[in-house]
């Protein structure tokens, strides 16, 4: 689920790499293209360093549901 | 009589004991078994070695010690070549004597150990096992699994009082970088017997909720007191290679691997290393992430001076192009007019060649025509002239003869030689249908007139 959508943002990043790579970049795109990397950029690290609610949960429940060993 | 010929149990062990002692070969001699049944007391070990058939029937035993004194560096010597304890189950070849005891009676004293041989039969199990997965398809089958871009969320195979467990959790969650991890642990038995079958359950628990998880660790709980041969297992190997999410094993020694460093997707030597492995997959996602941004503005710099570079380029060198776009403008407009000029020249060079051709014919025709003028005139005046001679020269016969002519032709005179001139009302008659009876005639004769009265008319028969 997580996995899915960072796997999604480091494809668009590959994406815009790409974009501005080839010769016919437009410059007009030029900060669009830099702004949305800075998000996937900001969204990424979000994802390695801020604590993940939804997996603390899971993990929780799953403490409550298993005999700990 | 027979009970006088009778010997004392005893005394029998004691003639075994010595009939043993007397033949050599059976001290100092290696022997290989498998250990059974290993225990110690008061500092020996004690155990009962074992022979198998292939059928996995025991064929033979003996029980066999180890004294407290050997025991120390039998078992140093044997665990670092090893990487394991001497333990029930495995194979080992030892070297000792037979011993007789009249109490205890047959025992195999170890005095020493040979650890390759039991390094070779560890091999030869790892192998067999390895060599069943392979022929089932599947020895590959974990190893070949994606290891996730991000594993945050790992499910741990340990045991939770082992300080490996501990030294993992303390890397993991202190990780310099502040990377965040979601470790969960599912406590299993590291060791011994139980080993296969406690990490198989625990497997079977995360399986039952694989999606909570990015991938599997397992790290052996001790530290280098435990042994690793509840891991050299078919039925743990065979789960471990069909699990369908990534395993990382941390359950190796130094020297020593196990079948699961075969087959799980990764392997690491340490606990410790299994922990530096997650991090530095982190690590390694983020430096991605890190360097694809840089890349974007690099690129986005890039261009922006590149475009700079190319207006400023425009800039420069715009006058230069603006002249040399005159001067050729310039080139193009003299072309032109000349090209003008040449042909208007030729047009005109024509036109005046006509004109001259035509002025030219004029001025011939013109002098032409003169000249016969001037011809013409000469010829009157020569013609004048002549005219003019001939006339001084003509009057005087001329004029005789017109007076002759008139002399003749004069009325009068043809009066006078008898004819008559009759006129009516003034008018010469020359015909009797002019005239009418009645009327009055007027007669001309040369000295003078008569008038008369018409009484008749008679025409003329000759007539």
């Amino acid at each position: 689920m997580s996995e899915l959508s960072y796997s999604v943002a480091i494809r668009e990043l590959e994406e815009i790499i790409g974009k501005m790579e080839s010769d016919n970049c437009d410059i007009d795109q030029l900060s669009t293209y830099t702004s949305r990397a800075l998000e996937l950029l900001k969204f990424c690290k979000e994802r390695l360093f801020k604590t993940n609610e939804e997996v603390e949960r899971c993990l929780e429940e799953l403490r409550n549901a298993l005999p700990e060993g | 009589m027979e009970g006088n010929r009778a010997l004392s149990l005893s005394a029998l062990m004691q003639s075994v004991g010595n009939t043993l002692r007397m033949n050599p070969d059976l001290f100092n001699v290696w022997v290989t078994a498998e250990i059974s049944g290993l225990h110690a007391s008061g500092g020996h070990w004690y155990m009962e070695l074992i022979e198998k058939n292939d059928a996995g029937q025991t064929v033979a035993s003996c029980r066999a010690m180890i004294w407290a004194s050997n025991v120390a560096w039998l078992r140093s010597k044997f665990l670092s070549t090893t990487g394991r304890e001497i333990t029930s189950g495995i194979k080992v070849m030892v070297k000792g004597g037979v011993s007789h005891h009249i109490r205890f009676g047959l025992s195999f004293t170890i005095t020493d150990i040979d650890p390759s041989y039991t390094l070779g039969d560890m091999e030869r199990i790892r192998r067999e096992i390895l060599e069943r997965l392979h022929r089932e398809g599947i020895l590959k089958q974990n190893k070949s699994l994606p290891f996730p871009a991000l594993p945050q969320r790992i499910a741990v195979i340990s045991s939770a009082s082992a300080a490996g467990y501990g030294d993992f959790m303390n890397q993991l969650i202190g990780n310099p970088d502040g990377f965040k991890y979601y470790p969960y642990l599912f406590a299993a038995t590291m060791q011994g017997e139980k080993t296969s079958a406690s990490i198989r359950q625990q497997l079977e628990l995360i399986e039952s909720t694989l999606d909570l998880w990015d991938c599997v660790v397992i790290i052996r709980g001790g530290g280098s007191t435990t042994d690793l041969n509840g891991f050299d297992e078919y039925e743990l190997a065979k789960a471990v290679a069909l699990f369908p999410l990534p395993i990382i094993v941390g359950i190796g020694h130094e020297r020593d691997r196990t079948v699961l460093d075969e087959i799980a997707r990764v392997r690491c030597k340490t606990p410790t290393a299994v922990a530096a492995t997650l991090i530095d997959a982190l690590r390694y996602a983020y430096s991605n992430i890190v360097e694809r941004v840089q890349k974007i503005a690099r690129y986005s710099s890039d261009a922006l001076v590149g475009e700079k570079h190319r207006l400023s380029n425009i800039e420069a060198n715009l006058p230069a192009r603006v002249s040399t776009r005159i001067m050729r403008a310039q080139h193009q407009l003299g072309v032109l007019g000349h090209t003008l000029e040449l042909s208007v020249a030729k047009r005109t060079g024509r036109e005046r060649e006509r004109i001259a051709h035509i002025s030219h014919a004029i001025e011939r025709s013109a002098f032409r025509r003169t000249s016969s003028e001037k011809e013409n005139l000469k010829m009157v005046r020569i013609r004048l002239i002549n005219a003019l001679q001939n006339a001084t020269r003509r009057p005087t016969m001329n004029l005789q003869n017109l007076e002759n002519i008139l002399r003749v032709l004069s009325p009068l005179n043809t009066l006078k030689r008898g004819y008559s001139i009759t006129r009516i009302n003034g008018k010469a008659i020359s015909s009797i249908a002019e005239l009418k009876d009645g009327g009055i005639i007027e007669t001309t004769l040369p000295d003078g007139t008569v008038a008369s009265r018409i009484i008749a008319t008679k025409e003329n028969p000759m007539k």
